[in-house]
């Protein structure tokens, strides 16, 4: 028991510490492609620590405590999330709950954001909750499509065990996991709202999804929200890089060495995939909203291409 | 090694399905540019494999023809014609892309009913490249647009072509330089009609061609 809450105090920092690196470099290679030198990669933790130093205003009378409250569940949930997400397989740990837990848990954080946003009553939080919502729920099935077929294919929901199984499988490229690779790779897309989907740095009215939700924060509450939206992102990057590019089986000495070299594996998995985030960033423009159904309907038939995979080939 | 070819396969249906969800004329001809360029890299890696030249003849022609001279063609017919259609598709993209993945299954199960065919290991590559025809047929019924109608053949034809490659290790020589050369005059003389089709209708839409003129 002590181990395992040892362990899971550890993964929250490891989580907390990495959680803004993604969106850093993302923000860099993009400045980069636009032949602008760029902030440091460090930016999202020095904004991060400007913004968790402020205080909190409340200036709205008539908004009720899911305002003020939404901020510490939403971080909540997603650093629960954050702890059911195996980092590497040489901890011998297992962690309670499994994938299904893990996508519900998030989407709980993401219901009280929309709560929150039509909380104010302004015309931009009810806009974008309705965006959000509509998003969520279509690419929701290409997820949870996705997500079973593995739990199908490697025979267990628990994410750990997928891990090793992923590890133990032999190293050439499967079809099932190229497939269910560019379907999770599009949700990560949508759910992190970056650019074919939703532009993250604009404020701009008409477009914006994600921001227009959290518009009405600001200090210290803006911070745990941004928080928590890196540490989704952080989630994601890490659920692909352990999934579908096992490296434990690179590793054949166990103990603390181990577990130090494979977590450091981890991070440079983790920079590679925001190295390609930021690449497809580049490279796309931003869908029209009513067009954003074709591309959740190309994710869902890739997730069910994978599904059909693993059954009839 | 078959491992490979399978992922070949799957990466060609991939882009069928991208392309069917495609909704403007220069990712077609994109699309069709990489989807060419992933069966001509297959057809190398199996030319350096089983070291038959035949094949490696076969591969320069394909990125010479398919990958870089048609879509070129494709290109500058579509600067050329000076009327662009709006919505150029019958069906919407998301139902158009569950027919796609409809039309997969229908593949595979019609393949699996065969008894030699499943009992020796190419039912992936084979079901995969057959739904690329069908799919090919697919995208030429949904467009309006003219260009499309070319790609989906042109997608037609590297169905089969890649059906022969991953299931029998290609189609003799001589059969496939006639299969080019038909290609090319085809592509030729459907992009001067194109031209036509275009300044007399004022658009390449294939729907207006019921229209009665003067």
């Amino acid at each position: 028991m002590t181990t395992l809450i040892t362990y899971t105090f550890l993964q929250i920092i490891i989580m907390l510490l990495l959680a803004p690196l993604p969106t850093g470099i993302i923000r860099k290679i993009k400045a980069r492609f636009q032949k602008r030198r760029g902030a440091s990669i460090f930016q999202p933790y020095y904004d991060l620590i400007k913004l968790l130093k402020k205080p909190q205003v409340t200036i709205s009378t008539t908004s009720s405590k899911v305002l003020v409250l939404t901020p510490y569940i939403l971080l909540g949930s997603t650093l629960l999330a954050a702890c059911l997400v195996p980092l590497s397989t040489k901890v011998t740990v297992n962690l309670p709950g499994d994938m299904l837990v893990l996508v519900y848990t998030l989407a709980l954080g993401g219901f009280f954001l929309t709560l929150a946003a039509l909380d104010t009553s302004s015309t931009f939080g009810g806009m974008g909750s309705s965006r959000e919502n509509t998003l969520k729920s279509i690419i929701e099935p290409a997820l949870i499509i996705a997500l079973v077929t593995l739990a199908i294919y490697y025979g267990s929901t628990d994410l750990r065990k997928i891990m090793i199984e992923s590890a133990n499988s032999s190293l050439s490229i499967d079809p099932v996991h190229l497939l269910l690779l560019l379907a999770l790779l599009m949700v990560t897309i949508t759910e992190t709202a970056r650019i074919p989907i939703d532009d993250p740095s604009t404020h701009l009215e008409l477009t914006m999804i994600h921001e227009a939700m959290i518009l009405e924060y600001s200090g210290r509450h803006l911070g745990l929200v941004e928080l928590a939206a890196y540490l989704k992102q952080l989630i994601y990057i890490t659920l692909i890089a352990n999934i579908f590019f096992p490296h434990d089986q690179l590793i054949s000495f166990g103990g603390i060495l181990g577990i130090v070299l494979s977590l450091s594996i981890l991070v440079l998995k983790v920079i590679i995939i925001s190295i390609i985030l930021g690449l497809i960033e580049t490279n796309t423009v931003k869908l029209r909203f009513f067009s954003i159904a074709n591309y959740a309907a190309l994710a869902v038939i890739l997730s069910l291409l994978g599904f059909l995979c693993v059954y009839i080939f | 090694m078959n491992s490979i070819y399978d992922m070949f396969s799957m990466i060609i249906l991939l882009s069928g399905i991208v392309l069917i969800a495609n909704k403007r004329s220069l990712s077609y001809i994109r699309t069709f540019q990489v989807q060419s360029l992933v069966i001509t890299i297959g057809a190398l890696i199996m030319a350096a494999e089983t070291q038959h030249l035949e094949l490696l003849i076969v591969g320069c022609l394909m990125l010479f023809l398919k990958v870089i001279y048609i879509p070129k063609y494709l290109r500058r017919t579509y600067n050329k014609v000076t009327h662009e259609i709006h919505k150029d598709f019958y069906l919407n993209i998301p139902i158009l892309s569950f027919i796609a993945c409809l039309l997969v299954v229908i593949c595979y199960i019609s393949i699996y009913q065969i008894p030699l065919i499943s009992a020796k290991g190419v039912v992936t590559p084979l079901s995969c490249n057959l739904a690329i025809v069908l799919i090919g047929l697919l995208f030429m019924i949904s467009r309006k647009d003219a260009l499309g109608h070319i790609i989906g053949f042109l997608v037609i034809e590297n169905g089969l072509f890649s059906t022969a490659l991953f299931t029998t290790r290609g189609m003799p020589l001589i059969v496939d330089l006639g299969i080019f050369i038909d290609l090319l005059t085809a592509i030729i003389i459907m992009s001067m009609i194109i031209f036509q089709i275009d300044t007399k209708f004022q658009s390449t839409d294939t729907d207006k061609l019921h229209n009665l003129r003067g």
